[in-house]
């Protein structure tokens, strides 16, 4: 009896100790890990990103999906959840200065909002106010901080050598399987190639994937195609 | 070893009533909890919490008889004589045309009844998200009445006032409306009386 509680008394330590040892290791542990993705300027409405960000909004974003609060992939725009407009904590600001940041401007006793607010009451799901540069921002920021490592090597290898300045392209794209797209879980699941509980987006080669994967593969940001599968993919909408 | 055994069945079922017990979903229990009580008067029935989300109740989670796939509440404006109200009225006789990733639709397509609410049960229809979704609201002179459609897709909530809540705001489109309102819009009157299926079968 006794070495038997003994015995599990010492097996708790130990695992007490191994799990407390593992999640030191990322305090203690030092590594430098490169980033990249699609670059993409908020500011210019001709940007792919524009309509990519939409493809997404309208059929990832919806408020009983990925426009919700809780999911890690959120996703903000028209047709779903809004940017939280005014930005906390500047409820006191009195000029644009104030808010910095270009596209943010400031709205006297309201706090900063997104330049293109022209109608605060107008901004809610399906409101009057599109989806503002300031939301397509953080769509931009949730597609590539998923898998931030993984989509450098997606995108940098698949926009070819020196597209990606200080990436090791001949140590990360010997083998083409090593940048398929469909290593990025943003691909697979909307494949339904893994548990996806809003089930199958769309399939392999359909308007919508091609967009999603022309777009992070650099197609779009080299000008080596027009984003029409987007549009193709709206119209289905 | 015999003495041990009594310790032994008790850390078991003590460990499976620990399991049993972290079976619930806390954040919908919280949800339903949000909801409150019934309102006075209005007995559980097909009118019961108009606005609020069906499917947290009558969902797979909770089960409630019966279980529904699709439920929901529409709502219109009414005139006081001279202006359209603020305060939404429940409107009867909307017509829900729905169809689902497969392209099938109900057998019968669900009307809303005088609290504004409908509802398909799973034996109704069992769809497959997503679904578009369109409703067809009466007008005085017009047989076919008007037809409204969904911006987006439902996606996977067979609740519709699950996002539709309240006034507009930054995370809900607001109630489900027929029309907008404004100056061209269509008024609604509301509806005299309001009885649950079971008491007009009475």
């Amino acid at each position: 009896m006794n070495r038997v509680a003994a015995s599990m008394a010492l097996a708790a330590v130990a695992f007490g100790l191994l799990i407390v040892t593992s999640s030191c290791l990322g305090d203690t542990a030092s590594a430098t890990v490169t980033a990249a993705c699609v670059p993409f300027d908020p500011q210019d409405t001709a940007d792919a990103f524009v309509i990519v960000s939409e493809v997404i909004e309208r059929r990832c974003g919806t408020l009983d999906c990925h426009g919700q609060t809780s999911r890690p992939m959120r996703i903000y725009g028209n047709a779903g959840l809004r940017r939280p407009e005014p930005e906390l904590g500047t409820e006191e600001c009195k000029k644009d200065a104030d808010c910095g940041g270009a596209g943010r401007v400031c709205d006297v006793g309201l706090g900063c909002i997104d330049a293109t607010i022209s109608d605060y009451a107008q901004y809610y799901p399906g409101g009057g106010v599109g989806t503002t540069p300031s939301e397509r921002i953080e769509n931009w920021q949730t597609l590539c901080g998923l898998e931030p490592e993984l989509f450098t090597v997606v995108f940098c290898c698949a926009a070819g050598e020196g597209y990606c300045k200080g990436f090791d392209y001949a140590g990360n794209c010997a083998k083409p399987e090593s940048y398929d797209p469909e290593r990025l879980t943003l691909v697979r699941k909307a494949r339904l190639r893994e548990k996806h509980k809003g089930g199958l987006v769309w399939n392999e080669g359909d308007p919508g994937d091609v967009c999603l994967t022309n777009w992070i593969t650099g197609v779009y940001d080299k000008g080596d195609a027009e984003p029409t599968a987007c549009t193709d993919e709206l119209q289905h909408l | 070893m015999n003495a041990f055994a009594p310790r032994v069945s008790l850390v078991v079922t003590a460990f499976a009533l620990a399991l049993a017990s972290g079976c619930g979903n806390p954040v919908q229990d919280a949800q339903i909890a949000a909801l409150g009580p019934e309102a006075p008067g209005v007995e559980e029935s097909d009118i019961h919490r108009p606005g609020q989300p069906c499917l947290l109740c009558h969902g797979p989670y909770k089960a409630a008889e019966p279980e529904m796939t699709v439920a929901g509440t529409i709502y219109g404006y009414a005139w006081d004589g001279a202006h359209a109200k603020d305060a939404p009225i429940p409107v009867q006789g909307v017509t829900i045309e729905i169809s689902d990733a497969f392209g099938t639709s109900p057998p019968v397509a669900p009307k809303t009844n005088c609290a504004g609410n409908f509802y398909l049960t799973k034996e109704d229809w069992n769809p497959s998200f997503p679904l578009r979704v369109a409703i067809r609201y009466p007008v005085p002179g017009e047989p076919d009445g008007e037809r409204v459609s969904m911006g987006t897709r439902i996606s996977r909530d067979g609740s519709c006032n699950g996002c539709h809540e309240g006034p507009p705001n930054q995370g809900s489109p607001g109630w489900v409306f027929c029309t907008q309102r404004g100056p061209s819009a269509p008024l609604f009157e509301p509806p005299k009386t309001c009885a649950s299926s079971e008491e007009r079968e009475d």
